[in-house]
């Protein structure tokens, strides 16, 4: 499968536009349009996709981190010594990233976590991953990772006293709801609603909660389980409670629900796309060269589950 | 719009707390008293209502009044603590509550004390309108329109904030009666307004456009404002809630539809139909239709020019009704006289007119059939003396009705389907049953004298000469071919003819008759020409055979053979029986059979029929000088070649001799004798100059050879068809088509038996005529009496239980 | 029309000059224009509720985005995404809490909606996977619930991540 690549947009980059309204990158290094075979190894491919700078970038971050999660969980067992490398590599490079901007924390603490325990159990079979050394090696570096992670968390947020300045309690309650109902999780809105009186009465409001129904639940979502339910589920739930009231649903009970019955939708603001003509893999917002430009391109998106199916 | 304005002398108070506005200082005096906003917001209403030029600063002051009002206000409604359930699981019973918590009130307050500003200010000036009639009160109602309208979009303007937040979050909690503020100040116009003004108002717009019907010119303006205010005031909440950025309301035109469009179109029923009967008193139809067409362009352009454009549908719908549909009568009256004077531009308005109106083009089609009809009725009347005989008057006349009412179609119906079919219909109708038919006593004329007139155009020595004329002939030969119902007539004597023409070798060009039968072929079917087609290829055929026997004489010097040419056709194609049998004579048997040992050398097994009446050869007289020749039937030489036995005979011993049927003889005699080559010592000349019958000879006459012959040409053709075989002939043509047609019945009948299996009656019926359709027009008791005999084979039976089903025996 | 300038004044009276296209980004002012029918006035435009700083930072987006196209339709789903915030923007909202918190203000007030948006979702960001104690932090707010009522509330959710 042969990656081409030549404008791997990445975060951390120059960004120019163009006289026409494009964008441009101002070029630090320039991928040759080398071929990657199928059998190229983890850490070409990861290369080639620029995985380790794409973290810095928002937009791909969350694709990244599905991927990783996936690779220690399931495939541990069949990465290479250097894949094993590369893979820490991105992880390093994540913690950097939450270090810098506060952001996904807990969810980097999660994916830790979750790894520091995939390769405990492993023991004492190390030639599971390959030796007793690696073993203890990457044990100390998650043990580290885990200690430097709790630590920004506690250090965190370096409290600003400055009462002068503005603080989200004081915002608005029309922008306190602009900002919640941005949240895609559930579990968010609830913890919010823990904060203080004001903003329990905001998160506690039903079309915020509807809205979120709708968005997971409802229709065409990438996440084909999910398709074309919705309403019907609704249904299906108004039949199980007595006291139908279609004026009356309780959407956060039923965005509950509906949760563990059909999980989330999952969306990535950037993701990986294959070109259907040459078969390259690519980051969506970028270019790719293809050797067949002359027929009107054409590229699928790839889940993160399917790519690690392609590259393990 | 509006943007005109006097004086500005709106004074702002801009300057208030906006110096340092921070956020927090804001947040520490919440609550913004809402009577002082309200009097900021009044003040700018106030002045945006009385349309007077408005800065950015001024607006942008509203805005943030409105603003901060609602943001500032907001939080306020949290302050006191949420009241927490104890019940844990039911996450939220009294979320429904919070729809009208605190901030809601706030905002449903500003929104509120706007809405009753409005609805002071309208009623107020409301009532300086109640009593205008009139154009003042049109003018009254657009002006104030135009400029509430106009200050309501600035309103909502800065009002907007309250529209993105308040408005939209009540009506996404469910609350159904809450809109933004443009669309409530049009229903608060709608309410102090439109309610009590809008009877005056409408009755003053259908005023106006009477008079511009009575071709007054009016100030169009003014209606179109009431049109506009009356779309605009129509909207309706939307039932879906689901996208939170869908609209509140959407526009309908329920109000306009209800309070103008519908009185509008009953006023316009009666100007119409009160125009209509008034107009007819004294004018024409035609002139009428003329007055219609041109009403109708100006209700179009009504619509057009200041109506809504949803209304052109249902008022030209309206006017048709009452100008067209209810005058059809006199119009329909009118249309028999103008096909009658041959008016082709008044017919194709009228036909215009009357084909707007749904179904109304029926009756005009029956018109136009039944005139067509009775023109080609009348047309072969006026022949129908001579044409019986002459196939080319016949069908000269026909075409004539046919080429005139087909332009007909064309100028004054735009050749629509439904009057093409009208023609087909009415030809169909004329060219089967006419006075020739009549005469005739059979439908089957008029493909008989189709057929003869393509004869006449095939023979040789035909008047048409021009090539090109020809072909032309032959497509209107087609045209009226396609409206004769027995094609199969046409069929037996177009091939009975076609045959003497190929037997008789008197084509005029080969080329001439393959078109005319690939024409043939294109209407019907390869099916239908197989006949015609094979008796070309045996033509063919034969002239290779005759080569081929010459050789062969030659071969085995069979010198002594008379000179002999012969053409050997498959009786399957070629309508001809053999003759009865007769002597003949021994001059001719040895080449007969010389032939025939030749052939049947070559195909084995077939056997050779002669055709003696369609044969015919030379004879010399060697007993005259000169010595003539004479060209002769068979029979002709059989008789004569007699002569070569005995010089007298009586015509017993002749007709002993040859073996002649008597009757046939006799006419043959009776031909030598008016030609004098043979003299009867019985008959006189006078006898023989009159018209000699065949009874008036006598088995004992005798009959000598005329020694003294004498004739001007050396080359006497003698060899005349004879009558009495024609007439046989097409009497047996007709018995044979009744045959033939029982035949292909019982043939269709069987197919389609065989594919249903069991049918009713009726249906059985319907299927065969349909199937035949193409060849001829079956006759009913025909069809039941072959179904009869079907059963008798026992191809079929009646069902035990229902009389009327078949059922197929295979 | 390109180039056409109106002059915006902040609530402590700086004015800037900005292209009448950028300007009407904002959904207030461009109403505010086709309202008034204003073309050619020389009108200066007070914006009473955002200050200099951060009018400066609006027109600095503004500017950057003139040639957006316009949002899609399904923005109803793309408003939860909120990873999707492009390179530029989040450079340009690396700012403080107060700045990010005024700069939503100001995108209500003047009813620009992409700036509304990813300010939005930058601050959903912020609060993303924490805890309650964490987001306070995070914000530095105070908690005002009696501690029977917090046990409450704990109630009240436990039921909702229970497997």
């Amino acid at each position: 499968m042969p990656f081409i690549g030549r404008d791997w947009r990445a975060y951390g980059e120059q960004w120019t536009k163009t006289d026409i309204g494009s964008w441009e990158q101002q070029r630090r290094l320039s991928l040759t349009s080398s071929s990657i075979s199928l059998n190229s190894s983890l850490s070409d491919v990861f290369n080639a996709l620029e995985i380790v700078n794409s973290v810095s970038n928002i937009r791909r971050f969350n694709y990244i981190a599905k991927v990783v999660q996936i690779l220690f969980k399931e495939k541990l067992g069949e990465l290479s010594g250097n894949a094993q490398r590369s893979l820490f590599q991105v992880i390093e490079r994540m913690i950097d990233m939450v270090l810098k901007t506060g952001d996904n924390i807990s969810l980097m603490q999660r994916i830790v976590t979750q790894f520091h325990s995939s390769i405990q159990s492993a023991y004492p079979f190390y030639y599971y991953i390959g030796s007793a050394l690696l073993w203890q090696r990457h044990i100390k570096m998650l043990t580290r990772m885990q200690e430097t992670i709790k630590q920004v968390q506690t250090n965190m947020i370096t409290i600003d006293e400055d009462n002068s300045k503005l603080t989200f309690d004081y915002l608005p309650v029309d922008m306190q709801r602009e900002v919640i109902r941005r949240l895609d999780n559930g579990t968010d809105i609830v913890n919010i609603g823990m904060i203080n009186s004001n903003l329990y009465r905001v998160s506690q409001e039903l079309f915020i909660w509807r809205q979120l129904c709708l968005y997971h639940f409802d229709g065409d979502t990438q996440n084909s389980n999910n398709s074309k339910l919705g309403e019907k589920i609704l249904g299906l739930m108004r039949k199980q409670q007595d006291d139908i009231d279609t004026n009356n649903i309780d959407w956060k009970t039923a965005y509950f629900k509906l949760k563990r019955q059909h999980g989330l939708r999952e969306v990535y603001a950037e993701m990986i796309h294959q070109c259907q003509l040459c078969k390259s893999l690519f980051w969506q917002g970028s270019d790719h060269s293809c050797p067949y430009d002359t027929l009107s391109p054409s590229s699928i998106p790839i889940t993160p589950r399917k790519l690690v199916t392609m590259l393990v | 719009m509006i943007s005109s304005v006097k004086s500005f002398s709106y004074h702002q108070n801009i300057i208030q707390s906006n110096k340092c506005f921070t956020q927090k200082m804001s947040h520490m005096e919440r609550s913004l008293n809402l009577n002082d906003v309200w009097i900021k917001v009044s003040e700018g209403i106030e002045h945006i209502y009385k349309i007077q030029e408005m800065s950015a600063a001024a607006y942008m002051d509203l805005y943030s009044q409105v603003y901060n009002y609602c943001t500032n206000t907001q939080s306020h409604g949290y302050a006191t603590k949420p009241t927490i359930k104890s019940t844990p699981k039911q996450g939220g019973n009294n979320r429904q509550n919070n729809i009208h918590d605190g901030a809601n009130i706030v905002g449903g307050e500003l929104y509120n004390k706007l809405k009753n500003y409005l609805k002071t200010y309208l009623e107020k000036i409301c009532e300086k309108g109640l009593d205008l009639q009139g154009e003042s009160v049109l003018r009254f109602y657009t002006t104030n329109w135009e400029h509430y309208r106009f200050s309501s979009k600035v309103t909502n303007g800065f009002c907007h904030y309250l529209n993105r937040h308040w408005v939209r979050r009540e009506f996404d909690s469910g609350r159904r009666d809450v809109y933004e503020i443009f669309t409530m100040a049009m229903e608060i116009w709608q309410l102090v307004f439109f309610q009590p003004l809008n009877r005056q108002v409408t009755l003053a717009c259908l005023q106006l456009i009477k008079s511009e019907r009575q071709n007054e010119v009016i100030n169009t303006r003014l209606i179109s404002g009431v049109i506009e205010s009356y779309v605009e005031l129509g909207f309706s909440e939307n039932a879906s809630v689901s996208a939170s950025n869908h609209p509140i309301t959407s526009p309908t035109l329920a109000i306009y539809k209800e309070f103008f469009e519908m009185p509008f179109l009953q006023d316009t029923e009666q100007f119409y139909r009160l125009e209509a009967a008034t107009f007819l008193v004294h004018n024409s139809v035609t002139e009428y239709l003329k007055k219609v067409a041109q009403r109708l362009d100006e209700e179009v352009h009504r619509v057009q020019s200041y109506l809504h454009s949803s209304t052109l549908a249902a008022l030209i719908k309206k006017v048709e009704e009452v100008l067209i549909r209810d005058q059809l009568e006199a119009i329909y009256t009118e249309a028999k006289s103008l096909l009658h004077d041959e008016k082709h531009s008044d017919l194709a308005l009228l036909f215009k007119l009357v084909s707007r109106v749904p179904n109304a083009t029926v009756e005009l089609k029956k018109i136009v059939e039944d005139h067509i009809r009775q023109m080609g009725i009348d047309a072969i009347e006026r022949v129908s003396g001579s044409a019986l005989n002459d196939p080319k008057l016949y069908v000269e006349t026909i075409l004539e009705i046919h080429t005139k009412f087909f332009k007909l179609v064309q100028e004054a119906f735009s050749s629509e389907q439904g009057f093409t079919a009208a023609l087909d219909k009415a030809c169909g109708k004329f060219i089967n049953n006419n006075a020739v038919t009549t005469a005739a006593g059979n439908t089957t004329k008029s493909p008989e004298l189709l057929a003869r007139y393509c004869d006449t155009l095939l023979r040789k020595g035909s008047k048409a000469v021009e090539e090109t004329d020809l072909e032309e002939k032959f497509n209107q030969i087609m045209v009226v071919f396609n409206y004769v119902e027995d094609k199969d007539v046409f069929q037996k004597f177009y091939g009975k003819m076609l045959a003497k023409r190929l037997v008789g070798q008197l084509s005029a060009s080969d080329d001439y008759e393959e078109s005319m039968i690939s024409k043939l072929k294109q209407a019907c079917g390869f099916e239908y020409t197989s006949k015609l087609q094979r008796m070309f290829q045996d033509i063919g055929v034969s002239k290779n055979l005759i080569d081929q026997y010459r050789t062969y004489c030659e071969k085995n010097r069979l010198d002594d053979i008379v000179d002999f040419s012969v053409m050997v056709l498959s009786s399957n194609s070629w309508p001809f029986s053999a003759p009865p049998n007769f002597v003949l004579p021994a001059e001719l048997k040895r080449t007969f059979e010389s032939f025939t040992k030749f052939y049947t050398q070559q195909h084995n097994g077939r056997k050779l029929t002669w055709l003696h009446q369609h044969s015919k050869g030379d004879i010399q007289t060697l007993y005259t000088k000169p010595k003539y020749i004479l060209h002769v039937s068979t029979y002709q030489m059989v008789v004569l070649l007699l002569f070569n036995k005995f010089s007298r005979w009586t015509v017993e011993r002749m007709q002993d001799e040859t073996q002649i049927k008597v009757d046939l003889f006799l006419q043959v005699l009776c031909g030598l004798l008016k030609s004098k080559l043979i003299t009867c010592s019985e008959i006189n000349d006078d006898e023989l100059e009159e018209d000699l019958k065949e009874t008036d000879v006598k088995m004992n006459y005798n009959i000598q050879l005329a020694d003294d012959f004498k004739s001007k040409k050396i080359k006497i053709n003698l060899n005349v068809p004879l009558k009495s075989v024609e007439q046989k002939d097409i009497e047996g043509l007709h018995r044979t088509i009744d045959e033939d047609r029982k035949m292909v019945i019982q043939a269709a009948i069987v197919r389609t038996m065989k594919a249903r299996q069991t049918l009713k009656h009726a249906l059985l019926m319907q299927e065969v005529i349909q199937q035949l359709s193409s060849r001829f027009k079956p006759k009913i008791p025909v069809i039941k009496k072959c179904i009869d005999i079907l059963i008798e084979k026992e191809y079929l039976e009646r069902q035990s239980n229902e009389k009327d089903v078949l059922r197929y025996l295979a | 029309m390109a180039g056409h300038k109106i002059k915006l004044q902040s609530s402590d009276g700086d004015t800037f000059d900005v292209e009448v296209e950028i300007a009407k980004q904002s959904a207030t002012i461009k109403t505010m224009l086709e309202d008034l029918g204003m073309d050619e006035e020389e009108d200066v435009i007070p914006l009473p509720n955002v200050n200099s700083a951060i009018l400066k930072k609006v027109i600095q987006w503004a500017t950057h985005h003139k040639d957006d196209p316009p949002p899609p339709e399904d923005d109803e789903n793309r408003e939860k995404n909120t990873n999707d915030i492009s390179s530029w923007d989040q450079d340009f909202l690396k700012v403080d809490q107060g700045t990010l918190f005024e700069l939503i203000l100001a995108a209500n007030y003047l009813d620009i909606k992409g700036l509304l948006d990813v300010t939005c979702k930058t601050v959903a960001n912020m609060i993303k996977g924490k805890t309650p104690e964490e987001i306070r932090r995070t914000f530095n707010i105070k908690n005002d619930f009696t501690p029977q009522e917090e046990e409450q509330i704990k109630k009240e959710n436990e039921w909702c991540e229970e497997k």
